[in-house]
């Protein structure tokens, strides 16, 4: 039981992942503006966090892989 | 108008056909029937797992939302994305115990995990409470896409009784296999159709997305910020969002899903590849956006809208060649089956085997079990349909609670994988007082602190009853919980 030691080095992707839908980061994103992408910037983030999750997880896929494949 | 209804049955005869076919020359036993086998591969398991998030609320009710309520319903962006971080480390394990130990459900986990029939049967019959209300959800969500699609031309029951035919036909024959080809079919029309939907539209009114989110901007800006329109700040958004996280995966349908990938690496590049396809979620809520700017500058055009659900195809018919309603049209159907036909499966699944194989019936056969299970399928469907037809809203209250109900399981699921320390009594009670404490919130007209969930308070006393009932309890067996420890810990395959 208990995770491998590459997912415990990974742990720390699956907190940023998360992390960016929560307060604080999302009392700093709830604004209007600047608009990017043509979105307001609390629409733009949570998408922006959405691509973040897949590159964080994508990180501990490899992270994972590369520590426990020995 | 026509083409519009060739395009949407057109799409749902070929998913059954391709549903059927999937099942063709397919040795008919219960771990085929449902858990595909175990083998589906990368981009199976990935439609398969991606498309039951896509039921008929995305398509509905995410645009309906943003339309009427505002930007609190980005709550399901951020939901989906905590639940598959979360799935990185717990779905290769649910996985791996599937093929070690042959469980084709949730209970069967469960069960065998804390040595207690009791435990299973209780999660088995909880699950098939809270999933009969959000099938009859689907149906009629269904039934209503096909009658907004049409202008009006086919009722919605018509529509309900021609798509669940098909349905059942399809799951009746091919069980998870036709389902997982099935949702292979949605996703494809579902990328097309809600990708380019959202700025289509905003096009059509606004000459753009970024010129519709100004104008909105300045017409109604509580839209766009949190608390929005509808009140929900901040702390509702973060709170809901890592509720229906944590729960995705309890749902029996979701986690039973997971037995079918054929080895646990497909499964954690799954929980990569996952969250991508939430991004398609965007353009339906910035339909929503867009129709909720539309009727800020022509409030003649929101008398159209009778309730926020229909926000989007209003707005379609509107301003979309018929082919165009037709495609989305027959995205949203197909969203829509395919999230009823796993429920309808696992439905039967939890019922034959845990139900009826575990608790009432000990004495059938495996192949039994399947037979069985197979005869709930269109039984099941026929239930759903009859409270869909004869008691639209007897169940809604089941149906608020559903998500923070099944979230419940998840100290029992989590601590069985990762801590030696709870115990069946601990485990049972803890779902006790979690569904106990949820139902009080919700009906008892007791607000919840701070403005939280019910089912998180649920979820928190869960936790703690589980861990103070554990402390002096009887263990778990020591050969047990060293046959689950051989499993857990034993270094992935390579």
């Amino acid at each position: 039981m208990g995770l491998t030691k590459g997912e415990r080095k990974s742990l720390i992707f699956m907190l940023i992942a998360i992390l960016g839908f929560m307060p604080p980061v999302t009392n700093w994103a709830n604004r209007i503006e600047p608009f990017v992408l043509g979105m307001p910037f609390l629409l733009f983030w949570q998408g922006l966090m959405i691509f973040g999750t897949f590159v964080c997880m994508a990180l501990a896929y490899f992270v994972t892989e590369g520590a426990d494949r020995k | 108008m026509t083409i519009t209804l060739v395009i949407i049955f057109g799409w749902l005869l070929a998913t059954t056909i391709v549903g059927v076919m999937a099942g063709r020359n397919r040795a008919f036993s219960m771990e085929e029937y449902f858990v595909a086998g175990r083998s589906f591969g990368l981009i199976l398991f990935y439609t398969t797992a991606a498309a039951e998030i896509y039921s008929s609320f995305a398509f509905l009710g995410l645009a309906g939302w943003a339309y009427s309520k505002g930007i609190s319903i980005t709550y399901a962006l951020a939901y989906g994305s905590i639940s598959y971080a979360i799935y990185f480390f717990l779905g290769p394990r649910i996985n791996r115990l599937g093929k070690k130990m042959n469980y084709i459900s949730q209970p069967d986990y469960l069960e065998d995990r804390y040595g207690s029939k009791a435990l299973g049967i209780l999660v088995a019959v909880v699950g098939v409470v809270f999933i009969v209300p959000y099938l009859q959800l689907q149906i009629m969500g269904s039934g209503l896409i096909v009658q907004l699609a049409s202008g009006g031309a086919i009722t919605w029951q018509t529509a309900v009784l021609i798509s669940f035919i098909a349905a059942v036909i399809f799951v009746y024959v091919s069980g998870l296999r036709g389902i997982g080809w099935t949702n292979f079919m949605q996703a494809i029309i579902m990328l097309i159709g809600m990708g380019s939907v959202g700025f289509l539209i905003s096009n059509h009114y606004f000459g753009g997305v970024g010129k519709m989110f100004e104008t909105l901007a300045q017409i109604k800006p509580s839209h766009l910020t949190l608390p929005d329109t509808s009140g929900n700040g901040l702390f509702w958004y973060a709170s809901t969002a890592l509720l229906s996280g944590l729960g995705f995966w309890m749902w029996p349908h979701l986690f039973s899903a997971t037995y079918s990938a054929k080895s646990e690496h497909i499964v954690r590049r799954n929980a990569v590849i996952l969250p991508l396809y939430q991004l398609a979620m965007i353009p339906v809520v910035i339909v929503g956006f867009a129709v909720a700017a539309k009727v800020g500058m022509d409030p003649a055009f929101g008398a159209r809208i009778a309730k926020p659900d229909q926000a989007m195809f209003v707005a379609l018919l509107d301003s979309m060649p018929p082919w165009i309603v037709g495609l989305l049209g027959a995205g949203g159907l197909a969203a829509s089956i395919s999230t009823s036909s796993g429920l309808i499966l696992t439905a039967a699944n939890l019922t034959a085997r845990n139900i009826l194989q575990k608790g009432l019936k000990q004495d059938m056969t495996d192949m039994q079990v399947a037979k069985t299970g197979r005869l709930l399928v269109p039984v099941y469907t026929a239930v759903a349909l009859a409270f869909a037809f004869l008691a639209p809203s007897m169940l809604v209250n089941l149906l608020i609670t559903g998500y923070s109900g099944i979230t419940q399981f998840f100290p029992g699921v989590v601590l069985g994988i990762f801590s030696k320390k709870p115990t069946k009594a601990g485990v049972i009670s803890g779902i006790l007082v979690g569904l106990v404490a949820l139902f009080t919130y919700q009906f008892g007209g007791i607000k919840a602190p701070f403005g939280l969930q019910p089912g998180f308070v649920g979820l928190i006393l869960n936790f703690i009853t589980v861990l103070v009932v554990s402390s002096f309890t009887k263990p778990v067996e020591a050969d047990r919980l060293q046959r689950f420890e051989k499993i857990l810990s034993a270094e992935e395959a390579a």
